[in-house]
């Protein structure tokens, strides 16, 4: 006898189960299911009532948000209007010390002396006016320079303030949302448990083989509902500390500092402010390694620091690892969810300086996707990224596009976007692309013509218009104005600009376009409609809008830029030193 | 024998009944449940107006504060000007210039006055380390919000607290109900056992239920 043939004897044959045996694991089974039934539906009612404190909360976040936001309006409206008012007494103390100066210099002692004594007056008003407004203590108040960081106080108490109430109204919602699914996943489960209550009640009731259909398919159906009842339940939810939150919104409160600062060109302050941004977006991550928006506000002051030293082509200038840094941040952002046109374009903007310019031109794609209602500022974004990729023609085309969309949105494309366009490709400048120039001379005409036609298309310019010239500016009319210069003493109160002009049609609009080291300054442009003889000299007066006042030009590098119903047709500068 | 079946019958119709007496708590308790659910809503929606409320008086109070405010200040930097044309007034020895000083202190006083009008007096303390007039926006602050508190209800806390109360509420009955599941199964599995085991199954059954009693007893009775 072999081993395989000897037959078993401690294994009995499997015996079919009786009636009573049906009856007894049926009737087992049902009670189980109930039981599983009455626990699911614990876990709902803590499911569904987490879900609603965490709803309730937000909302009354959000209503604190907005409360604390609109008395933050009233506040620096209030503040605005004691530096406003504190100027005020500056502009009185500086005219009356001018005034003393002057008396003592023509020998009227006693003229003098009243003079200082009203000057001093008005200083001992402006030191006890003081304390009436936090802009102008000491912590935002640049005594010697007159100064208030008006920034800083919005970034106190307007930025950081909003920006902690909308985390934590974000954090309160992301809690309510998952605890919300959770109790809707067990409200499915206990539908689905009684639909195997009643093919356990139907096996009860009947024989043979469908009896053992309906037991079998109503026991995998709760061990299948067992299962993803623990799944449902051991499923984390997600949770953001405080110390995280608060964190990030100082992080934004400098970055906002330092987005404020680069279009003024103070580097060294973007720098270090981004830079202080990074750590505390950093130090958020690390309290909470899944924070989105904290990796998303990582990579912008990444981005924006390593711009700006690229930008600036300082001797520090960033290497493409620093680019590098702030795509992986953007990348980490996307994974864990964010998903916006703004993250897209920020991140193409980052992938082109890091040298993927391909990749760059695809976020770039995706990011007009994303946010068609963008068209104007990813549009441009996108041509420039075309641009660095020797694309030439695209990059005209694509900008082409974007400025016509602007023309067919004339809400949608605020002044800042076509700032931002023509900031960023004026100081690509260095960079020598061919096709740069060409595009910022469209970019700038396309601007111009919109504001002040309504349409993007310039008229081509058919008058003959001479060059540029400045020259000291007279207050009577019929001095000599062939003196034309280009460097201007200090205390210049406004320069005398002229240029030739032949065949330039009545109702011509000509918009001048003043900037001081770069940075526009609107108060000293103006707009006309041409009213003059068609050919002769156009002179006019740069200067501050209200005139004969102790205030002369800041000393700067001026440029000057004429348009002629939206042509750029000339472009010149002068120093104030 | 026929004593032993005669026994065990009865049991079997007491463990009936506890069946259906679990059913019927169960029922209670789910009832309860919802009643507290539904509270905690009504609560919720109760705490909400009243952050609503409180929002709008915080906005309506701070621009107020800040018309003050600016309207104090203003009254205060003429009365400066004022006083200080005036202590220079008492070393000024020329008539011309006298009556000049004078005048011009007469106007500063008069738009003291003028800017003064349109403040609420009766926050406008004064400091008693330098003697000088301040607005006591603190004050003038928690008397706004105590007034509005009288005729509206600006604390959302204790409907939160109450709605937070009776999710408590909900969840303890939820639990009590889990607790009568438990009893309802082991009871379900008594009337199918064999004899000897369905003493020890009601057994384990038994304080269940008594348990579950008391806790919706004492859950209704105490929150």
């Amino acid at each position: 006898m072999t081993p395989t043939a000897r037959p078993d004897a401690r294994k009995p044959p499997r015996q079919p189960l009786s009636e009573a045996g049906w009856k007894r694991l049926l009737v087992l089974l049902i009670a189980g299911v109930a039981f599983l039934g009455a626990a699911v539906g614990a876990l709902q009612v803590d499911a569904g009532a987490r879900a609603a404190r965490y709803s309730r909360d937000a909302r009354a976040a959000m209503l604190r948000s907005i409360a604390k936001s609109s008395s933050a309006t009233v506040r620096s409206a209030y503040e605005r209007e004691r530096l406003a008012a504190h100027q005020a007494l500056a502009t009185e103390w500086i005219f009356e010390r001018r005034q003393a100066t002057a008396s003592a210099a023509a020998a009227a002692d006693a003229e003098a002396a009243q003079h200082a004594q009203s000057a001093n007056r008005l200083w001992d008003v402006m030191q006890t006016s003081r304390d009436m407004s936090t802009l102008l203590s000491a912590q935002y108040f640049d005594e010697a320079a007159f100064v208030a960081d008006v920034v800083q106080f919005n970034v106190d108490y307007f930025t950081v303030p909003s920006v902690l109430a909308s985390e934590q109204d974000a954090a309160q919602r992301a809690q309510s949302t998952a605890w919300g699914n959770k109790a809707e996943r067990y409200v499915v489960t206990i539908t689905i448990l009684a639909v195997s209550l009643f093919l356990l009640g139907l096996a009860l009731t009947l024989r043979g083989g469908l009896r053992r259909l309906f037991a079998w398919v109503g026991g995998l159906i709760t061990a299948g509902l067992v299962a993803f009842v623990l799944l449902t339940a051991l499923a984390a939810t997600p949770t953001v500390p405080d110390e995280s939150l608060s964190r990030y919104a100082d992080a934004a409160g400098h970055l906002t500092y330092a987005a404020y600062a680069a279009p003024l060109g103070k580097t060294a302050d973007v720098v270090e402010r981004a830079g202080k941004a990074v750590d505390l977006a950093s130090q958020a991550i690390a309290l909470s390694p899944g924070y989105a928006a904290a990796y998303e506000l990582r990579g912008l002051a990444r981005l924006l620091a390593a711009q700006e030293s690229f930008y600036a082509r300082a001797a520090g200038s960033p290497s493409t690892a620093e680019f590098v840094q702030a795509v992986a941040d953007f990348d980490r952002a996307a994974a864990l969810g964010r998903d916006s046109g703004s993250l897209e374009d920020q991140r193409a903007s980052a992938l082109s300086l890091a040298g993927r310019t391909n990749d760059a031109i695809a976020a770039s794609r995706r990011a007009l996707a994303l946010a068609p209602e963008q068209r104007l500022r990813f549009g441009l974004h996108l041509s420039i990224l075309l641009l660095g990729a020797g694309l030439e023609d695209e990059a005209l085309l694509e900008a082409e596009g974007a400025l016509r969309w602007a023309e067919l949105h004339r809400l949608g494309s605020d002044p800042v976007t076509f700032h931002e366009a023509i900031r960023i490709l004026d100081r690509l400048a260095f960079l020598g692309w061919p096709g740069l120039d060409a595009l910022e001379a469209r970019v700038k005409e396309a601007f111009v013509s919109l504001t002040h036609r309504g349409t993007v298309v310039p008229l081509p310019l058919t008058a003959h218009v001479g060059p540029l010239r400045f020259y000291t500016a007279r207050e009577s009319e019929g001095e000599r104005r062939s003196e034309t210069r280009t460097r201007f003493p200090g205390d210049t109160q406004a320069v005398g600009m002229g240029f030739d002009v032949d065949g330039l049609a009545a109702g011509a609009i000509l918009v001048v376009q003043v900037s001081r080291n770069g940075i526009e300054q609107p108060s000293l442009g103006w707009v006309e409609a041409w009213s003059g003889p068609t050919s002769g000299s156009v002179e006019r007066t740069i200067g501050a809008s209200v005139r004969k006042t102790v205030f002369g030009l800041v000393p700067g590098t001026y440029g000057v830029e004429v348009y002629i119903d939206g042509t750029l047709a000339l472009r010149g500068s002068f120093v104030v030193e | 024998m026929e004593e032993e079946k005669k026994t065990h019958d009865r049991f079997r119709t007491v463990v009936s009944i506890l069946i259906a007496t679990v059913t019927v708590i169960g029922a209670v308790a789910g009832w309860r449940i919802s009643v507290a659910s539904g509270a905690a809503g009504a609560a919720d929606s109760r705490g909400l107006h009243a952050a609503l409320q409180a929002a709008n008086t915080g906005v309506s109070v701070s621009t107020f504060l800040s018309t003050y405010l600016s309207f104090f200040a203003e009254y205060r930097e003429h009365l400066d000007r004022a006083t200080l044309i005036e202590r220079d007034l008492v070393h000024e020895s020329n008539a011309q210039r006298r009556k000049a000083m004078e005048a011009e202190a007469l106007r500063e006083h008069s738009l003291a006055a003028t800017a003064r009008g349109y403040v609420n007096a009766d926050y406008i303390s004064l400091d008693p380390d330098t003697g000088r007039e301040y607005f006591d926006g603190n004050r003038f602050w928690d008397a706004q919000w105590a007034e509005t508190a009288v005729t509206q209800d600006l604390d959302p806390a204790p409907s939160f607290a109450e709605a937070d109360q009776a999710r408590t509420k909900a969840r303890g009955l939820t639990a009590a109900a889990v607790g009568l599941s438990v009893a309802l199964f082991l009871l379900s599995a008594a009337t199918v056992a064999p004899r000897h085991r369905m003493k020890v199954l009601s057994a384990f059954a038994a304080p269940l239920i008594v348990a579950a009693c008391v806790a919706v007893g004492l859950l209704e009775w105490l929150l």
